[in-house]
């Protein structure tokens, strides 16, 4: 653990480095470096330094917008924030159980957004680091690189996310911030025209899922003492599983494991989240870091997302994933593999698996069924929650009996990795720049390392935050400060 | 044999129009199949004159054609450059008046305003956002009063009055603080004796009268106005689709066909749906890079802008004190600016926090919030500081063309990018205009 890492003991004569903005994520982060004359970092952080604001701007809204209004909080996985959503709307419409056509309709959209996500965050965004070397030449570091150089592999790429954006269209009307989930089902069967086409390309889209698979999982055994180690942590994992221990993307219940494979709760409902979570506040960044109640906030920290998952899961119901599953958790043995890097490999497991339950829900009569709502009863209280690509998202809302929101808290996946994201670049810092002159592609191992996790820093500025402009705020600042801009009284901004 | 009523005409952009001594101008032209844009009037109601939408001119002057009778020999102008440009600005301070989110609106595609504003041409808003605080009311079982999306049409209070004899709705304030209000003593719409059936729950042009439960229930693909014009919903004249064209006045681009073009793109108060839906190009991306080298962008690790930027992409809105001075920086760099999306726009949904007091926000998050330990308001040097309002770019540098949309399509950007890389001034056609 590099704890130590989070305050430098004296900030005083350190030179900071800033990576600024982090790219190749998906939104908004910065990293600082506190670093001293010998080039050892003193202070590491990771900081989410923008804000929007939901929490607080969507109370007063009515519940059946809310599905519509949260997507807008991330533009690369706007259909978890909509399908959590609504799950949580249908609670509230007092439904508990969808029509088996309605039902199938969103995990067809919830999978077909997983292998769009997945495919876009490791061959637009990771590839190159993987391909081309961590300290490679910046000008061709990005797609357009291995567009250059590895055209095939490029394109089954754009393909495979294409074809995952297309599946969201066809349900939801438009690939980004369509329509679809309204209280108790969906807004609009699939068409067999549709359907048909989808069906046109899944044997070919399941090939190059194995493909993508094999490649991540041979960049990382090609340099395996390498990667196991970089950025690596040993930590618990949060998932949820069905209720038979297998993988499931949009429902069941929450499993945690430790760092030694030994669970330490299982099949818990996640409408108990608040007896089992925790979040604090820490003053430099705005996402939160949230905590298992019961351990506290020192080691009660975990993973989430594709490697939570495939560590966690008893069993994958797809064969082609099972295999590779099986492959995966045998390189760890008898532990769950804590590789941060082994990220990448356990996304592609899941594209596999989202490919596949695909050519499943394709193949199902029930899938272009008509039946598509249900009515319930209302409640005043709906907490919906998914796994969303990059780890399990809670959405909880509060409705008056006015119908509108009076209350509402969401966890985003990306800020469950918090406290691990911080850790894994502390980790870099002593293992891999320490003593060394910083420079830009020394720099990059630490965006590699926060890439492994596939932040999705735009979901993770959804926390309500808007600073004053006051004077205090600057004299409470010690050490070199970037140049500021404030804003006078009148609005006029200098 | 006497001269029959209907022989007595008028022109309407040259074209003779029929009509029936105490017609109106706009009565006349509907029976002629003409569309003058209108909002506030319907055939079924007194005529309001409120919201000069179908201003026309006639014999000279401006006149609202719904409240003007129609005369022998009258010369009518509807379709003019000018009246398209004034026309525009109207439905601009319509959208800033009051609080127009078209993205999460259960209106959108189905919205007279928006179905207009696409109409008329309208990417941008221009104007500052008046921000204006406005309730909901949805203490009614069956209805809900959105009031931030009324546009004061009083198609309501008519309706309430002339039909259902009810007399529910009425106006009150004045200036921004100027509000549809409730004719019951507590002020809400549930203490009145208002039904979903009445002709008053069926009449608002826009989303602010809204039947519950019904919200999102057309998919997108299937609203009116995605599948024709509004001028082409009463067959008015189905040959007139207007193109839309970029409100700004841009300098012709000194570009040159052919030469690699250097883009950079950014987010800033946004939520990357932008940046994703240029990547919705799909293998276009290819041929694009073709004529495009890229600069700083998410995309890569470039971490700033090359000064010699021929296009500049920006998503989202400005919220804090760093978004202004990427922008700045993105504004020195770039020969041509797009404002790209409704963040850029007009704030987008992030702008929802511009009517909340700042500390109700930080308590919200960071003192109140469920499961919270630690509770404090973080302070840093590292954060930049937050804007007491989200604003559109357009409010800090200028921009030269506005890509509307949450997001854009991705055929949106397709088009306007080659239309510059072409040397041509960039145009969206109807389909690829959207607010939503």
């Amino acid at each position: 653990m590099t704890h130590s890492l989070e305050a430098a003991e004296n900030s005083i004569n350190l030179n900071r480095f800033v990576i600024e903005p982090v790219s190749r994520v998906e939104g908004h982060g910065k990293v600082t470096l506190l670093v001293d004359d010998n080039n050892q970092v003193q202070q590491c952080r990771l900081h989410i330094a923008e804000f929007r604001g939901f929490e607080r701007f969507i109370q007063g809204r009515p519940y059946w917008e809310i599905p519509i209004l949260v997507q807008r909080l991330c533009g690369i996985c706007p259909v978890s924030h909509h399908i959590a959503a609504g799950k949580a709307i249908d609670m509230i419409s007092g439904v508990t159980e969808l029509t088996e056509t309605a039902y199938k309709l969103r995990l067809l959209l919830h999978y077909g957004q997983t292998l769009q996500s997945h495919a876009l965050h490791f061959f637009h965004l990771c590839s190159p680091d993987l391909l081309f070397g961590f300290e490679s030449d910046i000008t061709s570091r990005n797609i357009i690189g291995v567009i250059e150089k590895y055209p095939e592999l490029a394109m089954q790429g754009v393909k495979l996310r294409k074809y995952g954006q297309e599946v969201i269209r066809v349900i939801c009307g438009k690939r980004i911030h369509g329509t679809g989930c309204i209280p108790g089902g969906m807004n609009k069967p699939l068409s067999y025209e549709d359907k048909n086409y989808l069906l046109a390309d899944i044997e070919q889209i399941i090939a190059w899922a194995e493909c993508a698979v094999k490649t991540a999982r041979d960049c990382y055994l090609a340099n395996e003492p390498f990667h196991k180690n970089f950025a690596g942590l040993r930590s618990n994992y949060l998932s949820l599983v069905g209720a038979d221990g297998e993988l499931d993307l949009y429902h069941g219940k929450l499993r945690l494991k430790d760092s030694s494979g030994n669970l330490l709760f299982d099949q818990q409902d996640y409408c108990d989240y608040q007896n089992l979570i925790q979040e604090e506040v820490k003053s430099w960044t705005y996402m939160k870091f949230p905590f298992i109640k019961a351990m506290g906030k020192e080691s009660g920290w975990y993973r989430t997302g594709p490697l939570a998952r495939i560590n966690n899961c008893d069993y994958i119901p797809t064969p082609l994933a099972e295999i590779a599953r099986q492959e995966f958790v045998a390189y760890g043995g008898k532990e769950p593999v804590h590789s941060t890097l082994a990220y990448h490999w356990a996304r592609m497991i899941e594209v596999l698996f989202s490919a596949e339950k695909i050519k499943q829900l394709l193949g199902d009569p029930m899938i272009t069924g008509k039946e598509l709502i249900v009515q319930g009863k209302r409640r005043s209280e709906g907490i919906g929650v998914v796994e969303a690509p990059r780890g399990t998202l809670f959405h909880h809302y509060q409705v008056g009996e006015d119908d509108l929101i009076t209350k509402a808290n969401l966890i985003v996946a990306t800020t469950h990795n918090n406290t691990a994201l911080n850790e894994s670049i502390r980790t870099v810092c002593s293992e891999q720049i320490n003593g060394r002159e910083i420079s830009e592609a020394v720099l990059n191992n630490i965006e590699v390392a926060i890439r492994a996790y596939d932040p999705c820093l735009s979901c993770a500025t959804h926390a309500i935050g808007k600073m004053p402009l006051k004077v205090e705020m600057r004299r409470l600042q010690s050490g070199e400060l970037i140049s500021q801009l404030s804003k006078d009284s009148d609005g006029t901004l200098r | 044999m006497v001269m029959s009523k209907q022989s007595k005409t008028f022109t309407i952009d040259g074209r003779e129009i029929p009509f029936i001594e105490g017609e109106t101008v706009m009565q006349a032209a509907i029976k002629a199949n003409i569309y003058i844009p209108h909002l506030c009037f319907n055939p079924e109601f007194t005529p309001n004159g409120s919201c000069k939408l179908c201003t026309c001119d006639i014999n000279g002057r401006k006149k609202s054609s719904c409240c003007t009778l129609a005369q022998q020999d009258m010369q009518v102008k509807n379709e003019t450059r000018e009246l398209t440009v004034m026309r525009r600005t109207l439905v601009q301070m319509l959208f800033v008046e009051g609080n127009h989110y078209c993205p999460f609106c259960e209106r959108s595609g189905n919205c007279q305003l928006q179905a207009l504003a696409y109409d008329l041409g309208v990417t941008d808003l221009h104007f500052p956002q008046f921000n204006a605080k406005r309730n909901v009311d949805a203490s009614h079982p069956d209805l809900m009063l959105d009031l931030n999306r009324c546009i004061f049409c009083e198609l309501c209070i008519r309706a309430s009055r002339e039909v259902d004899k009810k007399d529910i709705f009425t106006i009150a304030g004045r200036s921004i603080n100027k509000r549809l209000a409730i004719n019951s003593k507590s002020g809400h719409l549930k203490d009145t004796t208002m039904k979903v059936t009445d002709k008053s729950a069926h009449i608002c042009p826009v989303g602010c009268i809204i039947i519950k439960g019904e919200g999102f229930k057309t998919p997108i693909g299937q609203r009116i106005y995605d599948q024709h014009s509004i001028r082409d919903v009463g067959n008015l004249r189905p040959d007139s689709l207007i193109k839309a064209k970029s409100q700004m006045q841009a300098a012709e681009p000194e570009l040159q066909p052919k030469k690699k073009l250097k883009l950079a793109t950014c987010s800033l108060a946004g939520c990357f749906g932008c940046h994703m839906s240029f990547l919705d190009m799909d293998e276009r991306i290819i041929e694009l890079l073709e004529r495009v080298e890229l600069s700083r962008s998410p995309l890569n690790d470039i971490k700033s802008c090359a000064p010699d930027c021929d296009l500049g992409l920006i998503e989202g809105g400005v919220c804090n004190t760093e978004n202004i001075t990427v922008l700045r920086q993105f504004r020195a760099c770039c020969k041509i600016i797009i404002a790209v999306g409704s963040c850029a726009i007009n704030g987008g949904v992030p702008s929802l926090r511009n009517n909340i007091d700042v500390k109700d926000c930080l308590d919200e998050a960071y003192l109140n919030g469920i499961g919270v330990v630690n509770p404090k308001i973080p302070i840093d040097k590292e954060l930049p500081y937050l804007l007491e309002k989200v604003y559109p770019i357009h409010e800090v540098i200028k921009v030269d063309y506005f890509l509307p949309g949450c997001p854009p399509p991705a055929d949106a950007f397709w088009k306007i990018l080659n239309d510059l890389l072409d040397g041509k001034e960039p145009e969206l056609p109807y389909d690829l205009l959207h607010f939503d």
